[in-house]
């Protein structure tokens, strides 16, 4: 084989290799090409380390700009071939459909819907079509939705911060349980676990109103550095203080607790784990820890709970570990 | 942070990866025994190479881990017999133990080796260079970190179509980085 035609088969095998329906017939076939000539395996070695260089162009301005350009480009041939994208994302939705990186929508008439969701464990950092930035937390779903005149998130369960691009045309809300947030080009977070709902203002200026009974009274305006709960049953909250800091610390794969009861931090925890940690002591779970811990690190965790606080973790079976009091 | 995009979270997988690891252990023993490695050295090539994989674990995404290990442990094995040619002749010429030391970290670090700004430059300009269909598929797949079905589903082509672009982006890649650096050689000689 001519060298051109080995580096043309290298990249063929390399190709194959991450496709996600790979097989072990097809890593078997490429196993014998690799053993059949030492240049096979060096022309795939050197194929493979352009690709990882490649890596680094992620820094690059001109490349990322590429990037986006090319989001657009596929999107509306994507849009050409297939019909309206509402009707290919109703069908998507159904099969969860998970976009990574830089979501762009086209700016037409037709309203626009997608629905973005994260496993357990995962987070994603999202840039729609108005350049507004969206952060999914682990195990979150969301549906975005554009049109002329209006923009609008809707988060059934998880936590997505919200950096909100201004456009005076079409105010921006997030819509969770029974709250909804108006926002008028800031930064936001809104969360949701078993039905209630959380709302944290980082800067700029939200309003809070209740599902269904919108133009009523019943909703609040929040100050930066504010969070307010909305029950499952319509109780509107009142603002109180947070952290801003150590609130938002989730959306650089950091979890940070200053004197909060040792509960709230393994509810935190376990969310971005299949393995959940709980107590056997019921009187633990009141300890007051501090301490900042890596998202999904679990072994950290223990490590920093057994040193610092004298509490034992052991396995009690594939899904969860019980701490106990060492002493 | 002044008008760029924030810090793009990825996910940790580590039990993912453990799983990989456990299940791909046997199988790359078998690969480095029809490479011809040697009985036994297989276990301290196959310990090697998890261990290097393990430097991308955070970096690379988990359908990238079985190409990048085939690559490594190639890597490895090439290390390996070059270390011994070089201790050999260092033997009979009591040569420097340096030379030693640089045949036998061949293994760039993730960032290290494309950190070279003259090798990025170059891969830059490979890249532009690309066919503009390639080229949307390889920086989707690549920089944006989208899987082969994402770019199907977002592009609305078939899975084959995207595949073959990404075997064409890499194929054309190296030939004008191969291109390139054989000028380079030139230049200097």
């Amino acid at each position: 084989m001519s060298s051109e035609r080995i580096d043309e088969a290298a990249a063929g095998w390399l190709a194959r290799l991450m496709a996600p329906d790979c097989s072990e017939r097809d890593r078997e076939a490429f196993e014998a090409w690799c053993a059949a000539d030492a240049a096979h395996a060096d022309a795939f070695a050197a194929t493979a380390q352009v690709h990882a260089d490649a890596r680094a162009l992620g820094g690059d301005g001109w490349v990322r700009a590429a990037t986006r350009s090319a989001w657009r480009a596929s999107a509306a041939r994507g849009r050409s071939r297939i019909g309206a994208w509402p009707a290919r994302f109703a069908a998507a939705a159904a099969l969860l459909l998970v976009v990574g990186g830089t979501a762009w929508f086209a700016r037409t008439e037709r309203p626009q819907q997608a629905r973005y969701a994260t496993a357990v464990g995962e987070q994603r950092h999202l840039e729609l079509a108005d350049g507004t930035q969206l952060q999914l937390d682990t195990d979150t779903d969301v549906i975005v939705r554009y049109d002329a005149s209006s923009r609008e998130v809707i988060l059934d369960h998880g936590r997505i911060q919200v950096g909100v691009a201004a456009d005076a045309r079409r105010p921006f809300s997030v819509r969770s349980g029974r709250g909804i947030v108006r926002d008028t080009g800031t930064e936001f977070q809104v969360a949701r676990y078993r039905g209630d709902v959380r709302i944290m203002l980082l800067s700029g200026a939200v309003n809070v109103a209740l599902a269904g009974r919108e133009g009523n009274d019943a909703s609040r305006d929040l100050a930066p550095g504010e969070e307010l709960r909305v029950g499952d049953t319509g109780e509107l909250g009142w603002p109180t203080r947070v952290d801003v800091d150590a609130a938002s610390s989730w959306t650089h794969g950091m979890l940070t607790f200053k004197d909060r009861p040792l509960g709230d931090l393994l509810e935190e925890m376990n969310r971005y784990s299949g393995t959940k940690v709980r107590v056997a002591d019921p009187a633990l779970s009141t300890l007051a820890v501090s301490g900042v811990f890596r998202t999904g690190d679990q072994a950290s965790l223990l490590q920093a709970l057994k040193t610092g606080w004298s509490i034992r973790a052991k396995r009690v079976s594939d899904h969860e570990i019980a701490l106990s009091s060492a002493r | 942070m002044s008008g760029g995009t924030p810090p793009v979270v990825r996910s940790h997988d580590r039990e993912g990866f453990e799983h990989f690891v456990a299940e791909r252990a046997q199988p790359l023993r078998q690969f480095l025994l029809r490479m011809k490695v040697p009985e036994h050295d297989v276990q301290d090539v196959v310990q090697e190479s998890l261990a290097r994989l393990l430097r991308y674990r955070d970096s690379e995404p988990a359908t990238a881990w079985q190409a990048l290990l085939y690559r490594i442990a190639i890597n490895v094995v090439r290390d390996r017999a070059r270390h011994a040619r070089v201790e050999r002749s260092v033997a009979q010429e009591s040569a420097s133990s340096a030379i030693v030391d640089e045949a036998a970290s061949h293994e760039p670090s993730p960032e290290q080796h494309a950190s070279d700004r003259q090798q990025l430059a170059l891969m830059q300009a490979a890249v532009m260079r690309l066919p503009p269909r390639c080229r949307e598929v390889y920086l989707l797949h690549r920089i944006e970190g989208m899987t082969y079905p994402e770019i199907a589903r977002h592009g609305g082509v078939s899975l084959k179509a995207v595949e073959k672009n990404i075997a064409r982006a890499l194929r054309l890649l190296r030939e004008q980085l191969k291109a390139a650096s054989t000028r380079n050689h030139e230049d200097v000689v």
